[in-house]
């Protein structure tokens, strides 16, 4: 990046820095390092450590793959918690939707992605040799399928039931439909078949 | 070329890509009939409630608007077409066909149209959600698709002499783009030769001039149409000078 109107050095490769995260285009990288540099020092110092602690201190759970700061992370290791139910989630920031719901109370697999053959993503990239193990070494009763309605999510899904059916498991996905505050006019053929399919009676 | 583009227009197009941009916004990539490859973004078509989100989802055919601007275009009110749900709901064809998306796609241009490419690819789509899909058909594309841009392996004459090929087994060449004769076996030296046997050489021959209608009962010996599976992979590879990330997956039996 060469357009960054700044002659101090130590700018322009915090402007680089802020410009890497996703979402964050030159202006607003160049916004961020500006108000920065207002900012007292101690506010300063606390954000530039939390940044460090994220790499130093964040690891992924033993178990779940989710991002943890022990080897087991505080959802696994919670005695409260249903372990006979896991629920399948492509990214540690999926599992965040689904707590705050308070309708769930089980166990996650982080998966880390989706098959995705046209960006070279395999099921062997993906954390689903881990949900065996745990299938096979635990009590587990329930694996609820929560990947994206994406085609690359649903062929995910399949994938897993595939290997997860014979072992005589339930396995569920979660509802399709149509979301609150939608209109029917927009929705497409696949939502409303979906939406169609789990009517319920009211 | 393309046709002059108005600062808004619609049009129909296959998705063959989707990734996520910023917060909520996806660029969605999709081959177009009259526009060629076209890459924009769909804002908030993450959110729950949006009303692109559904629509363009990969391989899907739909209709949409598009908005060019400075930077990148913008879609919007989209609708499908067609979802081709055998193919959604089939993991071996949700591989097999995003090989063929994406041979499609790196055989695409921006803002250059190539109509029989996407007929091409829309056919094979179509073919395969009713059909089912074979062996014979992913080579007719991936020969279609070489003979459309120009790339149409020869397959009657000697690239080396220029001579008419004499019935027998003989070589492949794919930095050469075709059929090499047998005598030539020296060329290994600066040359990726590959085998190929006189039935591999009537198979494509034969692939080459049929339509889509007439390999649908095509059975072959599973050598040749292996052989034929390399020379047209290779050839493939040669020309975009990469491998296929999604070709590992087309024989995943799952």
């Amino acid at each position: 990046m060469n357009n960054h109107n700044s002659t101090v050095p130590a700018v322009t490769r915090l402007i680089e820095a802020f410009h890497r995260l996703p979402g964050v285009g030159p202006k607003t990288a160049q916004r961020y390092t500006y108000h920065l540099i207002k900012m007292p020092e101690e506010i300063a110092k606390e954000f530039s450590e939390a940044v460090l602690g994220i790499k130093e201190k964040i690891t992924f759970c033993n178990l779940c793959s989710n991002i943890s700061q022990e080897e087991i992370c505080l959802l696994c290791s919670n005695s409260n918690r249903d372990n006979s139910k896991i629920c399948v989630v492509e990214e540690p920031l999926d599992i965040v939707p689904i707590e705050r719901t308070r309708a769930y109370n089980g166990l996650y697999q982080v998966l880390h992605g989706v098959i995705s053959p046209m960006n070279g993503i395999g099921p062997e990239n993906l954390k689903i040799d881990k949900l065996l193990e745990r299938i096979k070494s635990q009590n587990i009763e329930e694996i609820i399928i929560a990947t994206n309605p994406k085609l690359e999510g649903e062929a995910t899904a399949m994938y897993i039931q595939n290997l997860v059916g014979p072992l005589k498991i339930k396995i569920t996905r979660l509802a399709r439909g149509l979301p609150s505050g939608s209109d029917i006019e927009y929705a497409d053929d696949s939502t409303l078949e979906h939406a169609l399919n789990s009517r319920s009676e009211i | 070329m393309s046709p002059s583009k108005p600062e808004i227009y619609t049009s129909t197009g296959i998705v063959i890509k989707i990734n996520n941009l910023g917060e909520a916004d996806r660029i969605i990539t999709l081959i177009t009939p009259n526009f060629g490859l076209i890459r924009g973004v769909a804002k908030s078509a993450r959110k729950t409630v949006s009303k692109l989100g559904g629509h363009f989802d990969i391989l899907r055919y739909v209709n949409f608007s598009i908005r060019e601007t400075k930077s990148i275009s913008q879609l919007s009110q989209a609708t499908t077409i067609y979802g081709y749900k055998k193919i959604r709901t089939d993991l071996n064809l949700f591989f097999q066909t995003s090989y063929i998306s994406e041979i499609a796609e790196k055989f695409s241009m921006e803002n250059n149209a190539n109509l029989r490419l996407f007929n091409l690819l829309k056919n094979t789509l179509d073919h395969i959600e009713e059909f089912g899909f074979t062996e014979s058909l992913l080579l007719f594309f991936e020969l279609k698709i070489l003979e459309l841009n120009g790339f149409a392996p020869e397959l009657y004459k000697c690239v080396e002499s220029e001579n008419i090929l004499e019935p027998g087994n003989h070589y492949y060449s794919p930095e050469r783009g075709g059929l090499i004769d047998f005598k030539f076996s020296n060329l290994k030296a600066n040359l990726t030769l590959l085998p190929a046997n006189l039935n591999t050489i009537k198979y494509m021959r034969f692939l080459s001039k049929s339509s889509m209608e007439k390999i649908n009962n095509l059975s072959i010996d599973e050598i040749y149409e292996k052989q034929a599976s390399r020379i047209l992979k290779v050839q493939i590879q040669n020309i975009i000078d990469r491998k296929l990330k999604s070709e590992k997956f087309i024989n995943k039996k799952l």
